[in-house]
């Protein structure tokens, strides 16, 4: 029997999943985990007969939080074309929130877009809804998912001190060189995201008292 | 003023009264000061309170032996004078706030963080709390966090947070977390906690001791003139109390949610 999910530990990661991004997102999740919290993904059950919008929507329903970037919703390839997934998923976390609006489980989400305004030209809707931009490093993200995560906690009496950014920073890259070794023992399938939580719990900073 | 070491190597310093004479430099290379002096010695990655002697201007000197390591010339008493080494070369960095109270409250707390800001605004303290109706962009608050060297959270027993509060204390925790002269100054009222996000920001250098007001009638006016002489780094904020930080509770927490983690990766083999 399958331990439950708790949705108020629960972070839907909802980012490029690519090569050039894959330092980013692995920098999310691991933040994330560092943070005291489950990242979520539809990369995590790897049944192929529940279909895809499926998982995403149970999976984001199933979290409190979710964290979102819209990096790659911009022309590229042969066709110029924008990947929308990342947009869509956006807009079922929005809805979520305002279904779940006043509740203690109201949804929350973190939505990180490129350093300029260039996406109010592409999502203009999106103006007020104060986005937090970035220059596309880890440095710059993991201190801000961190931040927000701590700070989504602040009543809760159960809450941990969490670890500085400059610890989850340095402790990132062997998290990172892990995945690596779980990409080559896993070859061309992709890795399961059960052995990603363990990785990065596995490299997770220990707090230390001053 | 605060004097911090951000070096490796405990190192003494002098601050010397340059008398009336304005600066005539920002850089190391300073005037020679006149006036009395006051020395002491940093440790690595500490910092001492120096209430600077009488004047307008003042000249910090940092020393290894009896080589002078570098200089510079200060003319607030309000300045955070840090030492550092970068790639092996001495050099003092110097901060003047702009807002020497960014001032946050929990939810019910907003008359007395009102009546906290008239009290620090009467002693010359610079403030900033927000009572607007509109809320600040991101960006716009980032702008104020920046601006600002202590983060004064007033925190009520029961620790409701509106949104607004919540994207304050994540900014203010990313800004000390990048600089080690801004710092938290909680003050807890009728038996709140520290909680977490806070004590997340503690460090060596950087120890957060919070201000207690168990009985506002009795405690608000000492907790307060206690606050205005450490915004005024008249005080070192270390012998306000006993600073907070990681506890074993909190490594048994640690410890219980990373099993937790592994019973939930192991449940979905």
């Amino acid at each position: 029997m399958p331990r439950k999910h708790d949705p108020e530990r629960s972070v839907f990661i909802n980012c490029p999943y690519d090569p050039d991004f894959a330092p980013i997102f692995d920098a999310i999740v691991f933040a994330t985990v560092c943070s005291g919290f489950v990242p979520r993904s539809a990369l995590e059950s790897g049944t192929v007969a529940e279909p895809r919008m499926d998982r995403i929507v149970r999976t984001l329903f199933e979290s409190c939080y979710s964290i979102h970037d819209l990096s790659r919703s911009q022309g590229e390839g042969p066709d110029n074309l924008a990947r929308f997934n990342m947009p869509l998923e956006l807009g079922i976390a929005m809805a979520r929130r305002y279904m779940t609006k006043g509740r203690k489980s109201q949804h929350d989400w973190l939505l990180f877009v490129p350093s300029g305004h260039r996406y109010l030209k592409f999502v203009s809707d999106l103006a007020g809804f104060d986005p937090m931009p970035h220059d596309g490093t880890i440095e710059t993200v993991v201190p801000n998912v961190i931040a927000w995560l701590s700070s989504r906690r602040t009543e809760d009496p159960e809450a941990v001190p969490l670890p500085k950014p400059r610890e989850v920073l340095k402790a990132l890259p062997a998290f990172q060189a892990r995945l690596h070794e779980l990409g080559d023992d896993w070859g061309n399938v992709r890795v399961p995201w059960n052995e990603v939580w363990e990785a990065a719990k596995e490299n997770v900073p220990k707090l230390r008292p001053l | 003023m605060d004097v911090s070491n951000s070096t490796g190597e405990s190192t003494d310093y002098r601050v010397l009264g340059a008398g009336s004479r304005p600066p005539q430099s920002n850089g190391t290379g300073g005037d020679a000061a006149e006036g009395p002096s006051i020395q002491g010695s940093v440790k690595p990655q500490d910092f001492d309170v120096v209430i600077p002697p009488p004047g307008d201007a003042w000249v910090v000197e940092f020393y290894l032996g009896d080589e002078i390591l570098a200089r510079q010339v200060v003319d607030s008493p309000k300045a955070s004078v840090d030492l550092v080494d970068e790639d092996g070369e001495y050099r003092v960095r110097m901060f003047i706030p702009t807002i020497d109270a960014f001032i946050t409250n929990s939810i019910g707390e907003q008359k007395r963080a009102k009546d906290l800001e008239e009290a620090l605004r009467r002693h010359g303290v610079s403030t900033w709390l927000d009572t607007r109706r509109r809320r600040l962009s991101k960006i716009e608050l980032m702008k104020v966090v920046q601006d600002a060297r202590n983060f004064v959270v007033l925190l009520g027993p029961k620790i409701g947070v509106a949104e607004k509060q919540r994207d304050e204390w994540a900014f203010a925790l990313e800004a000390v977390w990048q600089d080690a002269n801004k710092r938290f100054i909680p003050i807890l009222l009728e038996g709140a906690k520290v909680p977490a996000f806070i004590r997340s920001a503690a460090s060596e250098e950087r120890p957060i001791v919070p201000l207690r007001i168990d009985d506002p009638a009795r405690d608000w006016d000492g907790a307060v003139a206690s606050l205005i002489r450490i915004l005024r780094s008249e005080e070192d904020p270390r012998e306000a109390g006993e600073p907070v930080g990681i506890t074993e509770e909190d490594r048994r927490r640690q410890r219980e949610w990373l099993s937790y983690l592994h019973e939930l990766a192991e449940s979905f083999r």
